[in-house]
């Protein structure tokens, strides 16, 4: 009897971090229920909608929901988002706010106590409370929340999604807050990057001169999102003076470090052609933001109908409405702003930290408790303390990966309450250029370039968001937290802000470059992009009566701008030099590379090993400072070999005689040459496939669950900017006209299930750069009619 | 082993497959609710006296029942899932369910003979 108890005990519970070994192997409800390709639970009844909602389901799994009003559309979006991503939005909600620990074990403490200490959860409520008072917004949301219970309170252990059964935690209810944690957490990835401390130190260090020189602002071959018209040259946007502040004695260089994070190629292309340049003439728009790639993925297809609103793109499971999309009349897409939102404050505090200096008065240092449940263990109890600025994110003990940015306070416009799901609820209803205009000019956080079209023939993109009103270098260097001066309390206002309507070359576009050129009267600065851009005014500037085939070329181009205008300097570089055969025959084939990184080209991985070598031997003199830093963007590198062969850079700190450009550019060739080989060796040939191969991990990093190493075109400099990780992660082309024709590809699928035939379905037409024609219905027969699956909520 | 013998055995082993499936329909009750009816036959086995090799029938029923359902699941769908982890894993968790099936029914069985048989013997298997 004892044994029998004892076992049954054993295989109930979880030990090292393994599922519970009964439960997960039991066939009746374990792991192999997973396997069911589709949610076993349809022809739902008993729910709270008010009139049956239809969900039609096409051959590629997308759901199109045709409800009779909005409340029971949202309840319906919700229910069938859980359906199938229910684990996904449930454990992004979660490490948003920094509960990872409540369902693992151990080693997310620390993860956790920065998201609390960066303020997302703190800011999720506060937006929350905004959304409250709006009726559209909370009543969209509370709809959502219901139709994600509905769902959840079906599921017994049997149907739990598999990631539950391994961690073992149950589902637990949605809430409003947790659709606000979701959109905060894109915010997060979007805006979440600064680099205030490593310009800091470099300001310091090089001084105004030599700091404008190899970390300017704006520099001349760039295409801005806007030409500003007729304003005058603001020079503070071209050359940033030091502020007087920044001393040695503002801040004791030599110690400050700064954990590299960011990706700056994360970026995204979106780009819009009025009538007189398509072959239809009405506006063409495409959009292909870049994200890392996740499974699930990031994107879930649905079409959203009711009356009043026919909507059809990618939702953000967790979310309510269509976040990239189009609808009868208008098509909108979004880029990442860029803009840096993100600004450190230099305190002084107190050593019991119960007082903070504000303009030469000792002011009451304001905390909270944050109470970060762990699983198995006590509560962790961590006091974050609140500035006028902001929170101060690491203080005391936690000093982070790296101990410079204790007590400085954070200052981010995503801690301002702001209400973007009534951006999103507002666009999937617009049906003109007022309309698209009115959803978004209370957008806030993070900063976006939203692009339109609609089919009265607008094209329109905004600059869009809160960004502060700052005087020249404000919030590119950490500031002083000790004086109000140094506080910024204005935004520019929503007409100030870049924009761009129906110009008379009848193009827009942005893919993070810079939003203005530096006519725009106000100072700003971000982390801006520019090869894309230039890549993408090239060719639309030569596209005449363009079509969807047209675009997606375009879309799926390989040319990178900046290889193409490096590449002739470098091989001037080269004549005459001694090479070896087999040297001589790649640089002769060199000669004719078009900078394209095409699946099976010879030549892309040589040169960028090249460039990378160049880049290395020229700016070795940054890793021998005393802090991490980032070296110069590739353009001022470009300038210095077309123009200053001499430049002291050049020259390789650790030898003895005194390098210049071509030496420099000479020894990375040859480099560059054996490296190639070597990897050649390694992967099956020199072709740029084997090299740039793709991955999709699984968010719990199983790696069985993820898509592995797929060889792929593209490269970050070229608007296909599919590199290992990250890349165009919703593809969209979207024709206007009496009806809109729209075409679009995710890598990943509907599904969250990875026992699903939908799980991972579009990886290998998204990667070999097919377009699927996407269904937009008119109407929910002519829905039923064209589809072959289909659920009803009553 | 006499037929008779043999023939008791097989036809508590098909008693016991009727049990493990039947008691499963029901997704409310635990998942470790079989052990009880299995239990229970194993108290009429002692009171009927019959000649029944208690652990080994227990066990080879509930290998067989719980391999067999999760064979039957892994075919009956695209069986995607154990797909993506090649066939050793597979295997072993068709083998590892076979295994605990086995184990909880074969010790049920056990115990529910022995606790009526010798209230004083040890258990021991």
């Amino acid at each position: 009897m004892i044994a029998l108890i004892i076992l049954t005990y054993a295989l109930a519970m979880s030990f090292f971090g393994m599922p519970p070994l009964g439960k997960f192997l039991d066939p009746f409800i374990g792991v192999v229920q997973n396997e069911a390709a589709d949610s076993s639970l349809k022809g739902i009844s008993k729910y709270s909608v008010t009139a049956p909602v239809n969900v039609f389901y096409d051959n590629r799994g997308v759901p199109h929901i045709f409800a009779e009003n909005t409340e029971d559309l949202y309840f319906a979006q919700g229910y069938v988002t859980a359906s199938l991503r229910l684990w996904q939005m449930d454990f992004i909600s979660y490490a948003a706010a920094g509960r990872l620990s409540e369902i693992v074990n151990e080693g997310l403490l620390d993860y956790d106590r920065t998201q609390r200490r960066i303020g997302m959860l703190e800011s999720a409520k506060s937006a929350l409370a905004l959304m409250q008072q709006d009726t559209t917004t909370i009543n969209a949301i509370r709809a959502y929340t219901k139709g994600v219970n509905a769902y959840i309170s079906q599921l017994g252990y049997r149907q739990w999604p598999l990631e539950y059964k391994v961690l073992n935690y149950p589902p637990e209810p949605w809430t409003e807050l947790k659709t606000v944690l979701v959109m905060k957490n894109m915010g997060n990835m979007l805006s979440g990057y600064e680099e205030d401390f490593n310009m800091t130190n470099l300001m310091l260090l090089m001084g105004e001169q030599q700091f404008n020189k190899y970390f300017p602002g704006i520099v001349p071959d760039i295409s801005p999102i806007v030409k500003e018209k007729g304003g005058r040259p603001n020079p503070a946007l071209a050359f940033e003076k030091k502020p007087t502040y920044l001393n040695s004695a503002f801040v004791s260089s030599g110690t400050l470090l700064n954990a590299n994070t960011w990706n700056p190629q994360l970026g995204s292309n979106s780009w819009v052609l009025s009538g007189k340049k398509t072959k239809t003439g009405y506006p063409i728009l495409c959009n292909d933001p870049h994200l890392n790639f996740s499974m699930p993925a990031i994107w879930l297809e649905m079409q959203l109908s009711a009356p009043g609103m026919n909507v059809y793109g990618v939702c953000v499971p967790g979310s309510p409405a269509v976040i990239i999309g189009f609808n009868e009349h208008i098509a909108w897409g979004i880029t990442n702003g860029c803009d840096d939102v993100k600004d450190w404050y230099k305190l002084k505090i107190t050593n019991d930290y119960r007082k903070y200096e504000m303009d030469g008065q000792w002011i009451n240092l304001p905390y909270r408790i944050e109470v970060i449940k762990r699983r198995n263990r006590a509560p962790f109890y961590d006091t974050v303390y609140q500035t006028i600025q902001g929170p101060v994110v690491y203080s005391g003990s936690f000093t982070g990966s790296n101990g410079t940015h204790a007590n400085h306070a954070l200052r981010w416009s995503l801690h301002i309450p702001s209400n973007e799901v009534l951006t999103y609820i507002k666009l999937n209803r617009a049906q003109n250029y007022q309309d698209y205009r009115d959803a978004i000019k209370n957008y806030s956080c993070p900063v976006l370039n939203f692009s339109y079209a609609d089919k009265a023939g607008n094209i329109a993109v905004n600059h869009q968001g809160a960004i502060a009103v700052k005087w020249p270098g404000q919030g590119r260097f950490v500031l002083d937290g000790t004086t109000r001066e140094h506080l910024y309390t204005a935004n520019i206002p929503s007409d100030s802000l870049p924009q761009e309507h129906n110009p008379a070359d009848g193009i827009l576009f942005s893919a993070n470059q810079h939003p203005t050129d530096n006519n725009y009267p106000y100072y700003y600065n971000g982390y801006y992009a520019e090869n894309r851009a230039n890549r993408i005014r090239q060719l639309l500037e030569h596209t005449d009566s363009a079509n969807v085939q047209s675009m997606m070329k375009m879309q799926l181009d390989n040319v990178s701008y900046f290889s193409a205008e490096t590449l002739p300097v470098l091989l001037q570089y080269m004549q005459g030099r001694q090479l070896s055969v087999q040297g001589q025959r790649a640089l002769d084939s060199m000669q004719h590379w078009k900078a394209t990184y095409t699946l099976n080209d010879n030549m892309a991985l040589l040169y960028n090993l090249w460039w990378k070598r160049i880049k290395d031997y020229t700016w070795d003199e940054f890793h021998s400072f005393s802090f991490q830093s980032r070296v110069p963007d590739d353009h001022i590198l470009l300038a210095m070999l077309r123009h200053e062969p001499d430049n002291d850079y050049f020259d390789q700190q650790l030898s003895n005689v005194h390098e210049d450009a071509g030496d420099v550019v000479y020894a990375a060739f040859k480099d560059a040459i054996e490296l190639r080989d070597s990897i050649a060796a390694k992967r099956g040939g020199p072709q740029w496939g084997n090299y740039n191969q793709v991955s999709m991990g699984h968010m719990l990093n199983i790696s069985k669950l993820g898509v592995r190493k797929q060889p792929s075109a593209g490269a970050p400099d070229a608007i296909d900017a599919v590199s290992a990780t990250w890349g165009p992660s919703w593809r969209m082309i979207v024709q206007l006209g009496e009806r809109p024709q729209a075409w679009g590809i995710y890598p990943g699928g509907e599904s969250g299930n990875p026992g699903s035939r939908y799980y991972d379905n579009f990886v290998t037409d998204w990667n070999k750069g097919s377009y699927y024609p996407l269904q937009f219905f008119i109407s929910a027969t002519e829905a039923g009619k064209n589809t072959t699956r289909k659920w009803i909520l009553k | 082993m006499d037929t008779k013998v043999k023939y008791i055995n097989l036809k508590t082993g098909i008693v016991l497959l009727a049990i493990l499936l039947l008691t499963r329909l029901a997704d409310q009750l635990p998942w470790w609710i079989f052990i009880v009816p299995v239990l229970i036959t194993g108290i009429v086995i002692t009171w009927r006296k019959w000649p029944v090799n208690c652990f080994w029938v227990g066990f080879l029923s509930g290998f067989i029942a719980w391999t067999s359902a999760s064979i039957y699941f892994h075919l009956r769908s695209d069986g995607r899932l154990l797909d993506r982890f090649g066939i050793l894993a597979g295997m072993i968790i068709v083998a590892g369910s076979g295994l605990v099936g086995g184990l909880m029914t074969g010790l049920a069985l056990y115990t529910g003979k022995s606790i009526t048989t010798n209230r004083e013997a040890h258990l021991t298997l």
